[in-house]
């Protein structure tokens, strides 16, 4: 711009000895420079909202059935997983039990109980049919608002509990040994659990550990494994996969309550494989769903269209 | 009888000099044409028409008009006016002269290319005959060789190398040439260069193939001021970086693990310092960048998805150099410089953070936590002569998280003091020495003895008065092995490589060593989670680069794999074939396929993300993970070369792929190969983009990928095929550097893209207890 020329703002002044010192595109690289420097040192920062999926509600059907005892299940809904609230059980339902492709009865809601730290309660639907090994069942269930949804089992038959060798090694610790003999019929899984049964009070259910390491051992209460921690839980899992000879012997160390009136319990239990999956995969998530080192898991069901699980289990009780 | 023999001797001598004089007489037989200009073919014609018979092919008449002054001409100086005689010769059979194509005589141009001031070989150089459309480039060792049809005439070679001077010369034809070219560095381009016939070169790079020079690395924003290698890959199309800031990267949906990372051709396991926000490789002692995610040539094996090969310097024949620098976050210093001048040379490099001991003053004195990491690079190298050198190469590095505590305490009247200590520890270790020898000029060989080691230990100890107990879990992977490889360039177009290696790896994924001593025990103990797992390694490698002509090229080679573990014996044949095709100058068509086998898995977790990651073997319950990688390209030069744009669409399909089984934990003590889901299926596709100006004072890249993979195991989400983890669909990367001048230079990094996949729990439900 010559000097003296008269733009929109006024005069504008004539710097000529600057214009030989600084030529255009010397100017330019430095408006670049500059221009480059104020992206890179200017950041921004933006809360994003972002939707958390949420599905619809479905039906939740639970309920275990054991051979030789009669039958009860519960009905609830899922929840939103941002809705830190309980389940709703529900009364209105209609829950039918099918034994080896028969209807065999409608099960009602006659038993309830009063759900820990709330002040709903939970209904059970029971039928007095008892429940028989080796056979098929089939539930049914709806409620007015959800889809209809159902679940099969089969109830395995009892495993067979040959030897048992309990060892109090101090006043610490006592070994088990169960020498268990697979049913041949059946492709097997077991869990063991054991209780301190005191009569007055409620259970306690005793700490197990092994070095088996075809036994799973599961706590509810996610403690933290360490490298250098042996297997430990409250619930032992395992299949027949490795069994020798049809016979398997399970070693737990574990410490029981033997306060005076307690009756100290083994539960062997022998599972069908759509509840061993569920207990299994809902111990695991109990206890690591905030551990980093864990992998994530999903809950197994064997609810078409729901949630929940109908499993079926023998189970033996051995009072030491 | 002498007589007669003496007899027949002078009529044969007779005979065949009446036979030359006749065939001399031919050649030097004078034929009239009016001046004026004629078809080759014309002239041949009235050459066979005034007495002169030929015999020819119409290829070997020469296209262009010939223009004749004088009346008469001798047949000897219109042949070559009509005929193409560097292609083809003649010769006098009775009465006619034949025209016959010449003997196939080859020549072979080959010699090192070397930094001029440093005598540091350069890679992956471009070595270029224009005249003869025909190319190559330097080898991991600096060494080209090019066996090309002999031109008859003299021939113009060019090379060039990003970061030095283009140089070019003639050379004669007819003869071999040892040609070691020293390439000065290039000073301040402020103003473009373009050279017209380097467009080919371009267009002609590699598929799915990317060389970076360290100067190209160093000019990139840094974090904490660390140039980083692995960073830089980052910013490529295709390549993604497992989670914000971290080094690990992932290729075309591959894993973490499928990727070779080699550091003067030894594999180096974990590349992660800082718990994966830096890498091992120390830029002040890295050479060059080499990384290929596609097309893989034969002579790699053993990962499904990429291969990182990374040099260190040689350090400098002729004079010493020292650099220093003092970062935000670590302090480096390297030294280089000749042991016996022009002989013998060493380089020295090494590295340590050290905010730990800022701030330990600050600390109680019972108390001392810390962390820190450390490297250190060293290589030597002797050169016996021109055709043997060897070569020293050794790297150690760790990471070291501690924490010590000291307490006393007073039971009545006595004092005591207990002492612990904690610590996580983890780091590789590699050597390399390499013997290059030249057998001749076509025939480079290399071979290398290699040794590496990850090892991770983490650490606790307890000392009190009448205790101390003692306990580390240590996990290690440890590999020696020895590598063959040669370049052959036989015969004129090709470049045939071949070669072979030896591994022996050793495996602890998992163990624990327990100490105890007190007053009433001693004990000393290891336990093994899952057992060491020995294994023998093997491949053998074949590839041929194949110029077919001047716009077809072909590299194809077999990868031979065969792999030993506890008894069991896995071995694959895997084809791979690149081919490329000029439609011009500038543009070429590329396309390529390979099939890859991994015996080597990693088992990760997938939300730490930490460096107690598992390297395991395939077992006999285990397969080796296998993947075929087909993908398409084209590449052109833009703007008078200033500019290169390239696309490539890619599928890969993925199979025997393990990861950990749902709910495992990690840091449980079962044996690894009880806890992985197993026989797993992955799909990889994508559209990659990248316009990259390599030249002048402003370079840089914009790279955009388009991708999508998944992941599908029997025993995972009920056996649904469901999005891997890495499944970012968008991701696009820029990246600019600008000198203002020799001394002030500035860059512009920028990375968007689709965030990483996540399980997350859509709702709840309660167990028939009412538990939530």
């Amino acid at each position: 711009m010559e000097k003296g020329v008269p733009d929109r703002f006024g005069y504008f002044p004539s710097f000529p000895h600057l214009a030989t010192a600084l030529p255009f595109n010397i100017m330019k690289k430095n408006i670049y420079a500059l221009l480059i420097l104020f992206i890179t040192m200017v950041s921004c920062q933006k809360e994003l909202k972002v939707e958390y999926p949420e599905n619809d509600s479905k039906l939740t059907l639970n309920s275990v059935l054991s051979e030789g005892r009669t039958v009860s299940a519960t009905l609830s809904s899922t929840l939103p997983y941002t809705n830190t609230g309980k389940s709703p059980f529900y009364k209105d339902g209609f829950i039918t039990l099918y034994e080896n492709g028969q209807l065999i009865d409608t099960l009602l809601p006659t038993d309830y109980t009063y759900r820990a730290q709330s002040e709903d309660t939970i209904w059970y639907y029971t039928s007095g049919h008892i429940v028989k090994a080796e056979s098929s069942y089939r539930m049914l269930a709806s409620r007015p608002g959800f889809d209809k949804v159902s679940a099969t089992t089969r109830i395995p038959k009892k495993a067979l509990v040959k030897n048992i060798r309990h060892t109090i090694l101090n006043s610490f610790e006592e070994v088990l040994e169960i020498e268990i003999e697979d049913p041949e019929s059946q492709h097997s899984f077991f869990m063991i659990e054991m209780a301190s049964v005191d009569p007055l009070r409620d259970s306690t259910i005793a700490t197990l550990i092994s070095e088996d390491p075809t036994v799973e051992l599961y706590s509810y209460f996610g403690l933290l494994k360490m490298p250098l921690d042996p297997e430990r839980g409250e619930i032992a899992f395992f299949t027949d996969e490795y069994f020798i000879s049809g016979k398997k012997k399970v070693i737990l160390r574990a410490r029981l309550d033997y306060s005076s009136g307690n009756v100290n319990q083994i539960i062997v239990y022998s599972s069908s494989e759509d509840y061993y999956e569920y207990t299994r995969s809902f111990a695991i998530n109990s206890a690591f769903a905030e551990n980093p080192f864990a992998e994530p898991i999903r809950v197994k069901t064997n609810v078409e269209n729901g949630f929940g699980i109908v499993g079926g289990l023998s189970l033996q009780i051995i009072n030491l | 009888m002498n007589v007669f023999i003496r007899a027949i001797f002078i009529l044969l001598f007779f005979s065949c000099s009446q036979i030359a004089s006749a065939q001399k007489n031919l050649l030097q037989q004078e034929v009239n044409i009016a001046p004026g200009t004629y078809t080759t073919q014309e002239l041949a014609r009235e050459l066979s028409k005034q007495g002169i018979t030929l015999s020819y092919a119409t290829a070997s008449l020469l296209s262009a008009p010939v223009s004749l002054t004088a009346k008469s001409h001798t047949a000897e100086e219109l042949l070559p006016k009509i005929f193409v005689l560097a292609r083809y010769s003649y010769i006098l059979r009775k009465d006619k002269i034949l025209i016959i194509p010449r003997n196939e005589s080859s020549i072979t141009i080959s010699g090192f290319l070397e930094d001029a001031a440093s005598q540091e070989r350069l890679i992956g150089a471009n070595v270029f005959l224009p005249t003869l459309g025909q190319g190559t480039f330097t080898n991991q060792y600096g060494f080209y060789s090019l066996t090309v049809n002999d031109p008859n005439d003299s021939l113009l070679i060019q090379t060039s190398y990003i970061g030095y001077q283009d140089k070019q010369m003639w050379l004669s034809g007819h003869q071999d040439h040892k040609l070691d070219m020293a390439l000065p560095t290039s000073q301040m381009q402020l103003e473009e260069v373009v050279i017209a016939d380097k467009d080919i070169r371009m267009t002609r790079s590699k598929m799915s193939q990317v060389n970076l020079t360290v100067k190209e690395i160093k000019q990139l924003p840094a974090f904490f001021g660390e140039a980083d290698v692995l960073k830089t890959i980052q910013m490529l199309p295709g390549v993604q970086s497992a989670s914000e800031g971290n080094i690990n990267y992932i290729v075309r949906g591959g894993g973490p693990d499928q990727n070779l990372i080699l550091l003067d051709g030894v594999p180096v396991y974990n590349a992660s310092h800082l718990f994966g926000f830096f890498s091992v490789f120390n830029t002040d002692a890295v050479k060059n960048v080499e990384f290929i995610k596609g097309g893989f040539p034969a002579q790699y094996g053993g990962r499904l998805s990429s291969v990182l090969e990374i040099d260190m310097k040689e350090g400098n024949m002729e004079e010493f150099h020292g650099a220093g620098s003092i970062g935000l976050l670590a302090s480096k210093l390297t030294l280089e410089g000749p042991i016996v001048k022009n002989k013998a040379s060493f380089m020295i490099s090494g590295r340590r953070t050290y905010f730990d001991l800022l701030y330990r003053p600050f600390l109680e004195p019972n108390n001392d936590v810390g962390y820190f990491f450390d490297d250190l690079n060293l290589k030597l190298n002797y050169k016996f002569s021109r055709k043997d050198r060897l070569y020293l190469s050794f790297y150690t590095g760790r990471d070291k998280l501690f924490e010590e505590s000291t307490e006393d305490y007073s039971t009545g009247t006595i004092n005591r003091t207990t002492r612990q200590k904690n610590h996580l520890t983890y780091g590789n270790r590699t050597a390399a020495l390499r013997w290059n020898h030249l057998y001749s000029d076509k025939l480079f060989s290399n071979l290398t003895a290699t040794y590496t080691r990850y090892n991770l230990l983490i650490g606790q100890e307890y000392e009190s008065l009448d205790r101390y107990e003692a306990t580390e879990y240590f996990s290690r992977i440890e590999d020696y092995g020895l590598i063959y490889k040669a370049d052959y360039s036989f015969r004129p177009n090709h470049q045939v490589k071949f070669g072979g290696s030896y591994t022996h790896h050793t495996f602890k994924p998992g163990a624990v060593q327990y100490n105890q001593v007190d007053d009433r025990s001693n004990v000393d103990s290891t336990l093994r989670f899952s057992p060491t797992t020995l294994s023998h390694d093997a491949f053998l490698f074949v590839e041929d680069t194949w110029t077919i002509n001047t716009r077809w090229m072909l590299n194809a080679g077999l990868h031979y794999s065969a792999y030993l573990v506890n008894g069991t014996f896995y071995n694959s044949l895997q084809p791979r074939a690149t081919a490329s095709y000029l439609l011009s100058n500038d543009w070429s068509l590329k396309a390529s396929y390979a099939y890859m086998q991994q015996y080597v898995h990693l088992l990760t977790n997938s939300g730490a993300g930490l460096p107690t990651d598992l390297w395991v073997s395939s077992t006999d319950k285990i397969a080796p993970q296998k993947a075929h990688q087909v993908a398409l390209g084209t590449a052109k030069a833009l703007w008078g070369g200033k500019f290169e744009f390239s696309t490539e669409v890619y599928y890969k399909y993925l199979s025997d792929l393990i990861t950990f089984k749902e709910g495992t934990i990690f840091t449980s003590s079962a044996n690894w190969e009880n806890q992985v889901a197993t026989n797993g299926r992955g799909n990889a596709y994508g559209i990659e983009f990248l316009l990259r100006k390599s030249k002048g004072p402003t370079r840089g890249w914009v790279a955009y990928s388009f991708a999508k993979t998944t992941r599908q195991f029997d025993e995972i989400n009920e056996g649904e095929v469901y999005p891997y983890k890495y499944d970012r669909r968008h991701d696009l990367k820029v990246v600019v550097t600008h000198d203002f001048n020799a001394r002030f230079n500035m860059s512009l990094s920028f990375m968007i893209n689709s965030g990483i996949r996540a399980t997350i729990p859509t709702g709840t439900f309660a167990d028939i207890n009412g538990n939530q």
